[in-house]
């Protein structure tokens, strides 16, 4: 056990009695009792939602935004609520995610929650559909939804290891896997999907060369969520935010080693690769 | 101009083809124009070789034909194989070739053309980012956009196939019986580059254009380096049991992902 406090930001606010104590115990009096979690892509959507409903259970938050400035929302429940702590990272900086392992080093984090991503806009589709594929956007797909999360997952992955929790999971999507139902048969969306594809074996790979460790990594398959830019659309099987990232949260409370590799819907489901 | 591939050539072939069938072995029935994406060395030479063999007119790029001394030896040989320079991960280079190519009806356009990363560098705990790029534009970008590009000729030609030379390294379940290899992002380029032609598969169905993917089993190359398994087999053996199953799929089989055995590889 560390004497250093999960977060020091946490630690400050719980106020002046919870510091006393720990003062008088040699260490902190909370840090043995409160979960930590990061949540990449905090700043709207489901890392929002996921913000909000770890928050809610008076876990110790790590929100991670590209833009702080911008996240009026995040900056909106971190007042409110002192255990969220934002930060600042774009995921495809290697060297942003570097720097901020560097500030958390020898803390633990019991969740990892690799959910930033992105999705291009579902209103024009041209981009990525067969035939009009726009090759300028390949890159930023790829790295953000594939390779930031392993990015990710390899710079915090001694904070996981010593974090009681030792789970660590990455938001995927129905459209990452395989099969009529899946994503062979949704048209279009050519670098989201292969992104995920990727995500999804990058993933797998990383769980096992984390089970010597007793670290979980899963993936997680939000369902249809209805994110702040689809808006009142109607669409079949759209979700709620809160019903979605509930689930999940379910899910990961759930999580065993059994659950390695495994790509796990909001309801519990698994699915198929 | 450049020289275009007269469309005869191919239906004279197949005139010849006709009288000799019952001597001949499946994959030279029909015989037509290939495209092979690298093809200097491997798996890519093996399949110019025996589509040259075979009397095909074999299109094989390499990125570099100046330093691709068996494929120049093997179009000195046979006058069917015409070498084209490529690198299949630069958009612009695919652009130019389909259009020097424009007209050529292709049969087969065999995306084979792919990199490991190197083993050294995609060790979890310690993995090299900066050759990502290189993985993915290789491995998933360049048949993406081969196949965009190459539409075209393929869907003019008799056969209309696609194929992608895929890997079980890109099968969630082989990853997750192999956990010490250290091919991360090989392994994801293959499970990308498996989305990405399943889709294809779907959006060319209507050009009539077949997509597949080949597992071409754990081939003994410059590709695996020093590793030396059992169940390794040569480049020679890998094509002689794939050119059959690119010569017998159909339409049916469109989107499916074949081991070089003929069974079906687990996404």
């Amino acid at each position: 056990m560390t004497d250093t406090p999960t977060i020091t930001r946490r630690d400050t606010v719980v106020g002046g009695i919870a510091i006393a104590a720990a003062a008088s115990a040699g260490r902190s009096a909370t840090a043995a009792d409160v979960m930590t979690v990061m949540i990449t892509g905090s700043n709207r959507g489901i890392g929002l939602e996921f913000v909000k409903q770890y928050a809610a259970k008076g876990w110790a938050v790590i929100a991670t935004t590209r833009s702080p400035d911008k996240a009026d929302e995040l900056k909106k429940v971190a007042s409110t609520n002192k255990k969220v702590v934002i930060e600042q990272l774009d995921v495809t900086d290697n060297a942003s995610v570097d720097a901020l392992a560097a500030k958390y080093k020898g803390k633990p984090i019991d969740l990892l929650i690799n959910n930033a991503g992105i999705t291009g806009d579902f209103r024009n589709p041209k981009p990525q559909s067969f035939g009009t594929l726009d090759h300028t956007q390949r890159d930023d797909f790829m790295h953000t939804n594939a390779l930031g999360p392993l990015k990710v997952t390899e710079a915090f992955y001694e904070n996981v290891k010593l974090g009681k929790g030792k789970k660590i999971t990455a938001v995927t999507s129905l459209a990452g896997s395989f099969g009529a139902k899946f994503g062979g048969g949704i048209p279009g969306g050519y670098w989201y999907k292969i992104s995920k594809a990727s995500l999804n074996a990058a993933m797998v790979n990383v769980s096992m060369d984390a089970k010597k460790d007793g670290v979980i990594v899963t993936l997680l398959s939000p369902g249809t969520v209805r994110v702040e830019k689809i808006g009142n659309v109607q669409m079949p099987g759209l979700i709620e935010p809160l019903e979605s990232i509930s689930g999940m949260i379910k899910v990961i409370d759930g999580l065993t080693m059994d659950d390695a590799g495994v790509i796990i819907r909001y309801n519990g489901e698994r699915q198929p690769v | 101009m450049p020289a275009k591939i007269p469309r005869r050539t191919t239906l004279v072939g197949m005139a010849a083809t006709f009288s000799t069938l019952a001597a001949k072995p499946v994959y030279a029935q029909g015989m037509g124009t290939v495209l092979i994406t690298g093809a200097s060395r491997g798996i890519g030479f093996e399949f110019a070789k025996r589509y040259a063999e075979t009397g095909w007119t074999v299109i094989a790029t390499a990125r570099d034909p100046a330093m691709a001394e068996p494929l120049k030896a093997l179009a000195k040989a046979h006058k069917n194989i015409r070498i084209e320079k490529l690198d299949v991960s630069d958009v612009k280079a695919v652009d130019a070739l389909a259009e020097k190519l424009k007209g050529t009806a292709i049969d087969v356009l065999i995306n084979n053309a792919g990199i490991s990363g190197g083993s050294q560098n995609q060790k979890v705990g310690a993995i090299k980012y900066e050759v990502f790029d290189d993985v993915m534009h290789t491995n998933v970008l360049g048949p993406i956009k081969m196949a965009e590009a190459f539409a075209p000729h393929v869907a003019a030609s008799t056969q209309k196939k696609i194929i992608s030379i895929s890997s079980t390294e890109g099968s969630l379940a082989g990853i997750s019986a192999r956990p010490d290899v250290n091919s991360i992002f090989y392994r994801a380029s293959k499970s990308a580059l498996n989305m990405a032609m399943i889709n294809m598969a779907k959006a060319l169905k209507d050009k009539g254009i077949i997509v597949i993917m080949l597992s071409p089993g754990l081939v003994q190359t410059d590709f695996v380096g020093d590793l030396r398994l059992p169940i390794m087999i040569s480049a020679e053996q890998s094509v002689a049991m794939t050119m059959p199953i690119i010569a017998r799929v159909t339409m049916d089989d469109t989107g499916k992902y074949f081991r070089h055995t003929g069974d079906l590889a687990a996404w």
